[in-house]
């Protein structure tokens, strides 16, 4: 068990005004089998009002809209969360996660995926506990893809990022997702923050024999009690940190800082 | 029943709708061209014995689909007690992760539901699909009867006849029967849209303000619209005329210029309604097609009234079987389309096009649906002076506010081309009032 500080900042700078904007944003710890959210507290710059609702993938969602013209955009989310060093979650409602065993989106595979698939199964014969083949598939999706920063973008997809044969945690879940779900393991997208990283880190949750077990295929591991859930979905676009549309603005940068410390 | 008068004033007819810009526009080789949509005046006839079966067969239809719709968005007991196999649901592209466990107001899905049926030459009624997200054609029959009505009075004087002109007020009924609070609008994609005269004339029949999206937006988990002396109005249900993915760019396609952001959040809350809600597409896909008598008996509990033309799904082994030694006389449908593409004729195709169709069909079997060929009936048609027969369908309106209504009349489509069995409107077909007698 930790209870885990957090803080989250993202600003993004425009070249031109934005006439209006409307934003989405997914950043509070929703409650489950391994993290209770303790409190928090959010800022958005310039302020604007807001309000918050449920989307129908369980995340916390804040929507807003700024109506004025502005040449910047702040968003800050501070927090402490309780979490739990369990990562099975028994009970899972099969009604939900027929959405999560079925291509979609950016993870689609593609030959290059689908071949790899088939090198698996041949490997994989033996092999009846979907606990071990999770395991299995993470072990030899680490072997053969090498974390490079920078070499993928957000739209990259699974099939491209395997592909190249890099990429960044966002690829490493939607490539390892596709496997999962080409192994009829039922398996969705983790958008989260964990102790010492800079930024937003991505995992994988699947379905092993009805629980949901957490994996983290850029680290090849498990997760452990240094993880903040932040949101879930099919691929990374349902979970999105932040979305928006907006008039005008130009060319955007965009800033995050991101801190996770333990609190004791 | 004396037609000559009417008959004799078909081209005054045609002439007034197309004053009326009674028009559909199709996109071909990208660009936008705008057809009249022909008005054959000899209608077709539904006696009144005949329209109680079908109004029953309807409404029970429509019941079961909104159950269904209700089901597959929460519980999805069809499908754990294994009437609807999961890949019909999750691989449907109809189907939307978005919409689970959101529920629309009052629990209606499908408010106006637009069912497309033929009679055979058996004289049975054959349902050939459902149309549960944007349905049109309404707007056709309404006016039609109201310029027949004008051109030749004395043919209306001794016949039993049900008015049509009362789908306006059904339509008020659904929309303000799940109304949240405030103005009730109809949605257009604008002047450029396929069925923009319909939109117009349904908002002007209705009394809803006819807006495109950029006349709406969210604020504080609250839909408005501005008016055209710029105050600011809270609309309680959009009857939207633009499709989910469009919707909203927040939560659908993040391309759409034509939504308003946020909408759907709004709609989640339950401070709109949506008319037709967003996933109903999962309902009215091809595949699903198949399981709609089979949700008769399991939602209701009842032998459905309406036949399904018969239909196999490759998908079974069962069926598959039957399509590879029945292929010639089958019609194949690709479940991914609509408005009469993707649709071929097992005897229409060469000897390589059927093996090249079989390797697809093996490869992807979910994709495709099989069916008889319903040999349906002829409709006389006006070609050029001569009564001729032609191949026609029924559009019927079932319209679902308290209980489901079904509208005295629809859309009749027929085919001028004297081989075709497609009479869908975006393939140059022409259409005809539909009469329902009273006794």
């Amino acid at each position: 068990m930790a209870f885990l500080n957090y803080e989250y900042k993202m600003k993004i700078k425009y070249s031109k005004p934005v006439d209006k904007c409307y934003f989405t944003i997914k950043s509070i710890p929703a409650d489950d089998f391994r993290q209770r959210n303790i409190s928090y507290e959010i800022s958005i710059n310039p302020y604007v009002q807001y309000s918050e609702g449920v989307d129908s993938f369980g995340n916390i969602q804040i929507i807003g809209q700024e109506p004025e013209s502005h040449s910047e955009f702040e968003f800050v989310i501070k927090g402490l969360v309780e979490t739990y060093q369990v990562n099975v979650q028994g009970g899972v409602n099969t009604g939900k996660i027929g959405m999560y065993k079925y291509p979609y989106g950016k993870c689609i595979s593609g030959e290059k995926i689908m071949g790899f698939v088939d090198e698996l199964s041949a490997e994989m014969k033996g092999l009846t506990d979907e606990k071990e083949k999770c395991r299995f598939i993470m072990n030899q999706l680490y072997e053969r893809i090498r974390y490079e920063k920078g070499s993928t973008e957000i739209e990259t997809t699974a099939e491209e990022a395997f592909a190249n044969g890099k990429g960044v945690c966002q690829d490493y879940a939607h490539i390892y997702i596709s496997l999962l779900r080409a192994f009829s393991i039922p398996a969705r997208y983790v958008c989260g923050l964990i102790v010492g990283e800079g930024q937003s880190h991505a995992w994988v949750e699947a379905v092993c024999d009805g629980s949901f077990i957490a994996f983290d295929p850029t680290h090849n591991r498990e997760i452990t009690d240094e993880y903040i859930k932040l949101g879930v979905g099919r691929d990374a676009t349902d979970c999105a940190i932040n979305r928006g549309v907006m008039w005008g603005g130009g060319l955007q940068t965009q800033e995050i800082e991101c801190i996770v410390e333990k609190y004791y | 029943m004396n037609n000559q008068k009417l008959v004799q004033h078909t081209d005054r007819i045609n002439t007034l709708l197309a004053r009326y810009g009674v028009k559909f526009g199709i996109y071909k080789n990208n660009t936008f061209k705008e057809q009249l949509f022909p008005f054959d005046s000899i209608p077709r006839i539904i006696e009144d014995t005949e329209f109680k079966m079908l109004e029953k067969g309807l409404k029970q239809r429509v019941l079961a689909i909104n159950f269904f719709l209700k089901d597959i968005y929460s519980d999805k007991r069809i499908v754990k007690d294994g009437v609807v196999p999961e890949d019909f649901i999750y691989a449907s592209s109809g189907y939307m992760a978005e919409c689970e466990d959101v529920m629309p107001l009052k629990g209606i899905y499908s408010h106006i539901s637009g069912i497309d049926l033929v009679k055979g030459k058996d004289n049975e009624w054959y349902i050939l699909e459902d149309n549960l997200r944007v349905p049109s054609g309404a707007s056709y029959p309404m006016i039609a009867r109201d310029l027949c009505r004008k051109s030749s009075p004395e043919t209306f004087h001794n016949v039993k006849l049900m008015d049509n002109r009362n789908y306006a007020d059904l339509l008020r009924k659904t929309m303000d029967y799940v109304n949240a609070g405030g103005h009730t609008v109809i949605l257009t994609p604008g002047r450029y849209n396929a069925a923009y005269f319909e939109h117009s004339y349904l908002a002007e029949k209705t009394g809803a303000h006819l807006v495109t999206g950029s006349e709406l937006f969210v604020e504080n988990d609250v839909l408005y619209y501005i008016s055209s002396n710029g105050s600011k109005e809270k609309v309680g249900a959009v009857y939207r005329r633009i499709s989910d993915e469009y919707l909203d760019p927040m939560n659908f396609n993040p391309e759409s210029l034509i939504g308003i952001p946020h909408i759907y959040d709004v709609f989640r809350k339950g401070n709109v309604a949506l008319i037709n809600a967003p996933g109903n597409g999962v309902a009215d896909d091809k595949g699903i097609y198949y399981f709609v008598p089979k949700m008769i008996r399991y939602y209701l509990s009842e032998e459905p009234i309406l036949k399904n033309a018969p239909t196999y799904l490759p998908f079974y082994e069962e069926d598959m079987q039957y399509v590879l030694e029945n292929f010639d006389k089958l019609v194949l449908k690709d479940v991914a389309e609509a408005g009469g593409y993707g649709v071929v004729f097992g005897n229409t195709m060469t000897k390589q096009q059927k093996e090249d169709f079989i390797v697809l069909l093996k490869n992807e079997p979910r994709r495709f649906i099989a069916q008889e060929i319903i040999d349906f009936q002829d409709l006389e048609i006006l070609d050029e002076g001569e009564i001729v027969p032609r191949k026609a369908d029924l559009r019927a309106f079932v319209l679902m506010a308290d209980e489901p209504y079904v509208w005295a009349s629809g859309l009749t489509r027929f085919s001028r081309n004297p081989d075709s069995f497609i009479v869908n409107s975006s393939q140059g077909g022409g259409f005809k009032d539909t009469w329902v007698l009273f006794q």
